[in-house]
């Protein structure tokens, strides 16, 4: 009876059913970008995981607002950096950071290396954690796919040259901040 | 350009330039100094590697992917939820939500009600203290004042002007017809007017006035009567002397 209803093109079935298929497109399409955007803030996996599903239980509520798929994408990833950064801040658990999600990329590897990584991904997330929000922002959506300038743009709804002041500055901070780091990391 | 005198500054303008710094001047000149200064081209690799540096740590930060049962997870908490809703004017969902709690709804809109008629009663009406055009009609409208003129109003042309000219806010006017009172009627008028605000106005007598006014004018032949003349006696003695 429904798959007849929803073949009358206009009615409410059909109209629901075409939502149901667009969201699943995006469902395989976005969950992890939500989810990348979350750990860079969080850096728990299954934190992020929470996070990236709220988010997008949020986009599924709002979806007759959001079908466009640029817009579904920009709107996601502002809402998972919201709600990753209200949690953190509302349970205070910067300091429980776990690198789970580096730490099972790094199985197999020699132990010298996994703990020199380790101790550089410690001070690269500090140094992160103290960029201004705004500049942490563009910093880690520039990282989380690779996204060049344009599409970091596109996704914060911010023009392209405040993007490429806000990345040069953040890199220029990260730069200066992870300096000693980075000198060992060259002279090897 | 001359990079070893300024060695410091140049450094720092490539060290910029690698790290994105957005600047049109730097973008033309930059590139086609450092192709031909060893010195810079070395400075310029190394800022490079730097930056490359920093963008590959905050990449592993936000590395990996989402776990195998995300997806499951996430399917069966969208199940849980309502439809999403249809972007038409039934996706405002007013009748639905009117629907589900139709009590809380009906108890706003009387709690609204009340309170507007409530402001309603309670914002002052307003009052003119100056006398207001109702008035002045009221008053000039009266017998009394009329003009013989069958044409002029009982207002003045003058002060009629001024009232207008003046601004009356939202007078609640109890207004009285205009009398024009033809010429030569005055006096019926306002005899008219005084049997009306005395509420003894007999119809029937009315009636007989009305008709009478319309009886037309009865022509009576006057009678002329021939003077009659008296015969006096003529004293002669009054003559004087004669022509003759």
């Amino acid at each position: 009876m429904d798959a007849l209803a929803a073949s009358f093109p206009g009615s409410a079935v059909s109209q629901d059913a075409s939502l149901e298929r667009e969201f699943e497109q995006r469902l395989a399409d976005c969950p992890t970008l939500a989810y990348r955007v979350a750990l860079g803030v969080l850096r728990n996996t299954a934190e992020a995981e929470d996070v990236a599903q709220e988010a997008m239980l949020r986009a599924y509520r709002n979806f007759h607002r959001l079908r466009d798929r640029e817009r579904f994408r920009s709107w996601l990833v502002r809402t998972a950096w919201r709600l990753a950064l209200d949690r953190i801040r509302g349970a205070g658990r910067r300091e429980r950071r776990e690198h789970a999600a580096f730490i099972e990329g790094q199985r197999g590897a020699a132990v010298e290396n996994v703990v020199a990584t380790r101790e550089f991904e410690r001070h690269v997330a500090q140094a992160l954690d103290e960029l201004p929000e705004k500049l942490r922002l563009v910093m880690t959506l520039a990282a989380v796919e690779g996204y060049n300038t344009a599409e970091v743009a596109k996704l914060t709804g911010l023009p392209e040259g405040t993007v490429k002041s806000r990345l040069f500055l953040a890199r220029k901070k990260l730069a200066e901040r992870l300096e000693w780091i980075v000198k060992k990391n060259l002279s090897r | 350009m001359d990079c070893q005198k300024k060695s410091e500054q140049m450094r720092e303008r490539i060290n910029d330039f690698a790290l994105g710094e957005v600047s049109q001047k730097s973008e033309l000149e930059l590139p086609a100094h450092v192709a031909e200064c060893e010195a810079c081209r070395e400075a310029y690799v190394r800022a490079k590697a730097v930056r490359s540096i920093v963008d590959r740590g905050v990449e592993t930060l936000v590395a990996g992917e989402p776990s195998p049962q995300f997806m499951t997870r996430m399917r069966a908490r969208i199940a849980a939820e309502p439809a999403p809703k249809r972007w038409n004017w039934d996706a405002w969902g007013i009748w639905e939500q009117v629907s589900r709690r139709p009590l809380s709804y009906a108890l706003g809109a009387l709690v609204l009600a009340t309170l507007l008629i409530v402001v309603m009663m309670a914002l002052p009406r307003r009052h003119v203290s100056a006398p207001n055009v109702a008035e002045v009609i009221s008053t000039s409208a009266s017998p009394s004042v009329a003009t013989d003129s069958p044409k002029t109003s009982a207002i003045p042309e003058q002060p009629r002007k001024k009232l207008a000219s003046r601004s009356i806010p939202s007078p609640r006017i109890r207004r009285e017809p205009e009398v024009l009172v033809p010429k030569g009627e005055l006096l019926a008028v306002v005899r008219f007017y005084e049997a009306i605000h005395s509420t003894t106005v007999d119809g029937e007598q009315l009636y007989a006035g009305q008709l009478e006014i319309q009886k037309p004018l009865e022509v009576k032949p006057i009678e002329i009567t021939p003077l009659e003349l008296l015969e006096t006696p003529v004293d002669d003695s009054d003559k004087g002397p004669g022509l003759l």
